[in-house]
């Protein structure tokens, strides 16, 4: 949602406009509802969180400092709420990265050569596989990763909203999402090596 | 520059944030060593790769739900 659009929306909430409630169900219930499923995996959990997140944003609209971005705010109040429920749910089946981060000789140069795939053509049918392929992967992420991964590359929040949405530094974003990416990357070129 | 330390900083030359002599090094690397350049440009191609993923949509059942309960409780307050 554009800003200015956004600003007239902001407005009308604090105006207490009933269909305003409907245009921010319509503009943000899927986003938050792909947020919180991809940290919570349950959709009965995912619809609470996006029940809870929305009435949140009405009832304390008149709270929301306008130097902000709405979405950041509301992504920022999704993203507690997941956590809340994230705390009850004890989660061991995530892929642990190390073993898809690039490796070097002790001169610091690449052990082996690197593929360029992202030379070759692909038909519209690889590119599909592909982004089956990246979207499991992100599944596998644990939270810390795949949540600075969605804000940044898939929500296209910039690496400092992401920062004030998550309450992390610039550099811990920056480090997580790349070695987030660096993980993604591996998944790809051993698609390509087999 | 080794190849290790350019795979650590491809993030900030990707998002401008890189020093211009860094910059400067980053580039003259990924000129000589075409591992590096593979590197770089299969890095950029899964972050674009990733862009294009489309989330799935709220299940419609999900958002009459959201709606009907947000109606709920605003009339309610």
């Amino acid at each position: 949602m554009a800003s200015a659009q956004e600003a007239r929306l902001v407005q009308r909430l604090k105006d207490k406009d009933p269909a305003a409630m409907d245009e921010l169900v319509d503009a943000y219930s899927g986003k938050i509802f792909n947020l919180s499923i991809g940290l919570l995996k349950k959709e009965e959990d995912a619809e609470d969180v996006v029940q809870d997140t929305l009435l949140q944003v009405f009832e304390k609209i008149n709270t929301f400092r306008e130097e902000a971005a709405l979405s950041s705010w509301m992504y920022r109040i999704a993203l507690n709420f997941s956590y809340m429920k994230l705390r009850k749910i004890k989660r061991d089946d995530y892929t642990p990265l190390e073993e898809y981060l690039p490796k070097f000789r002790s001169d610091g140069m690449h052990s082996m050569p690197v593929q360029n795939w992202a030379e070759k053509g692909e038909t519209t049918l690889l590119r599909k596989e592909l982004g089956e392929i990246l979207k499991d992967s992100i599944n596998s992420l644990s939270e810390k990763y795949r949540i600075v991964l969605q804000l940044r590359d898939i929500d296209g929040f910039s690496t400092e909203e992401v920062a004030n949405i998550t309450g992390m530094t610039v550099p811990a974003v920056k480090s997580r999402l790349h070695r987030a990416r660096l993980f993604l990357r591996e998944k790809i070129s051993t698609y390509y090596r087999d | 520059m080794r190849c290790e330390d350019l795979v650590s900083i491809i993030i900030d030359y990707l998002e401008d944030s890189m020093d211009p002599a860094f910059k400067e090094e980053f580039e003259r690397h990924m000129g000589d060593c075409s591992s590096c350049l593979a590197f770089f440009e299969t890095y950029k191609k899964t972050r674009d790769l990733t862009k294009e993923i489309k989330c799935d949509d709220i299940p419609p059942d999900v958002q009459d739900r959201v709606r009907a309960f947000l109606k709920k409780k605003i009339s309610q307050a």
